[in-house]
């Protein structure tokens, strides 16, 4: 499980590099939460609108695998959108 | 032990008899309940609203033992109301219900808060609930159901907008008259070329960041209004977001809906549709749990009454909450 120091160290790099991560062209959130597949181990959360191959990404467009020792997950959450209802909305 | 058809005989032939008793609201048949535990015994079942000791009723009040010499039992079942949609109209209405500004589609009527200086009732839901993301003046009407689901100021105000806080835009639609005369003329000679696509003006804000997405309606009535969150109950006092922790919500569109946090601490782009995207920080992430009409519920602890956020967006993969403490710090409430 995750101790406090282990989450306070998350939480200043994830302040130290969200600014720089938002500002790559599908990222829509950056957040602190468990690995998927080790899930007692704290990750930077990447939610992208969709999930592109490396290949398709210029080279500042690519998130990295881990930043100051903590790894990175990249997840998909498509648009995230204001939930009023849609019946008159444009999107 | 009774078969079937004697028990159906005896029901249809005594129903109306048990009907006109005082208490009887309902009759059927079932299996006897003995000591709390169910029987291998059909019978025919009375429903009342509430058990009462024999002591306490008339004899004619009474139901019988037995009715054609088949068993019966007595069944507390409590006020019977016809299930309502949460599209419907209600009063008094609880949270969990369908809401909105008078200009906007529906959200979601939270919960009952209370003013933390004044102590009276307030409506919680989101800014762009019941202020119409910025739009509204205090005063408007607020009505339940919200617009979409028929709700119309003549007879369906509820409440009035009393306070909200604004909404940020990283993004949105210029009102520079300069610039939009500007773009009109663009696009009027656009038209005049034969071109379909349009120029908007579009204003950028990068550094203007939300923590929620909050306002506050004020009830015309105070007993229009029911403490509790339909589903849930009625909630009482906060608790701090952890990872993993199981949560619940009730609201209009998808009704009663459980999930999990997945990630706190979230710096989130939102889009508000007509080119706006706000960006909030110190937000709540969990598993999909909501659609459009959602907006405005109120997000609690799986396993207490304790709330912990409040939700406003998400898409296909997630679901987005405000947490519930910056949103009672920004507008001054208890819950």
């Amino acid at each position: 499980m995750s101790t406090e120091p282990a989450l306070k160290r998350a939480r200043q790099i994830l302040r130290a590099h969200s600014d720089r991560l938002l500002a790559k062209p599908n990222v829509v959130g950056v957040g602190v939460g468990y690995r998927k597949s080790s899930p007692s181990e704290l990750a930077l959360v990447v939610m992208v609108k969709q999930k592109l191959p490396e290949s398709a990404l210029a080279e500042d467009e690519i998130v990295p695998s881990d930043i100051d020792g903590l790894p990175v997950e990249v997840r998909m959450v498509g648009e995230v959108n204001a939930q009023m209802d849609a019946s008159n909305q444009g999107d | 032990m009774a078969e079937i058809k004697e028990v159906r005989r005896a029901k249809e032939l005594s129903k109306y008899r048990l009907l006109s008793k005082p208490n009887v609201l309902g009759v059927g048949y079932g299996y006897k309940e003995k000591a709390g535990r169910r029987t291998a015994d059909l019978c025919v079942v009375a429903l009342v609203r509430v058990k009462l000791p024999k002591s306490s009723l008339a004899p004619r009040e009474l139901v019988p033992p037995t009715l054609d010499g088949v068993s019966t039992d007595v069944v507390q079942v409590g006020d019977i109301r016809a299930l309502q949609a949460r599209t419907d109209r209600w009063r008094p209405a609880p949270g969990g219900v369908s809401i909105g500004h008078y200009q906007i589609t529906a959200g979601t009527l939270g919960s009952v808060v209370r003013d933390a200086t004044t102590g009276e009732r307030l409506i919680l839901s989101n800014n762009h609930v019941l202020a119409n993301s910025n739009a509204a003046g205090l005063g408007d009407a607020i009505l339940q159901p919200g617009p979409t689901d028929g709700g119309n100021a003549d007879s369906d105000t509820i409440a009035t907008l009393e306070r909200f806080i604004p909404l940020l835009f990283i993004k949105e639609p210029s009102d520079c008259g300069v610039a939009q005369w500007v773009a009109d003329a663009a696009n009027f000679v656009a038209r005049l070329l034969g071109s379909r696509s349009k120029l908007v003006v579009v204003r950028e804000d990068p550094t203007a960041v939300n923590q929620v997405d909050a306002a506050l309606a004020r009830p015309v009535a105070d007993s229009d209004l029911l403490d509790e969150i339909l589903d849930i109950g009625e909630v009482s006092g906060t608790v701090e977001p952890t990872l993993g922790m199981g949560v619940r919500k009730s609201g209009r569109t998808t009704a009663f809906t459980t999930g999990q946090i997945t990630v706190l601490e979230a710096t989130i782009d939102v889009n508000y549709g007509e080119g706006r995207t706000a960006r909030f920080e110190g937000q709540i992430v969990s598993g999909p749990m909501s659609q459009g009409g959602d907006s405005g519920s109120l997000l609690v602890a799986g396993d207490s009454l304790q709330a912990v956020g409040l939700l406003y967006a998400g898409s296909n993969q997630a679901t987005i909450f405000n947490p519930i403490r910056e949103v009672m710090a920004a507008l001054n409430i208890e819950l």
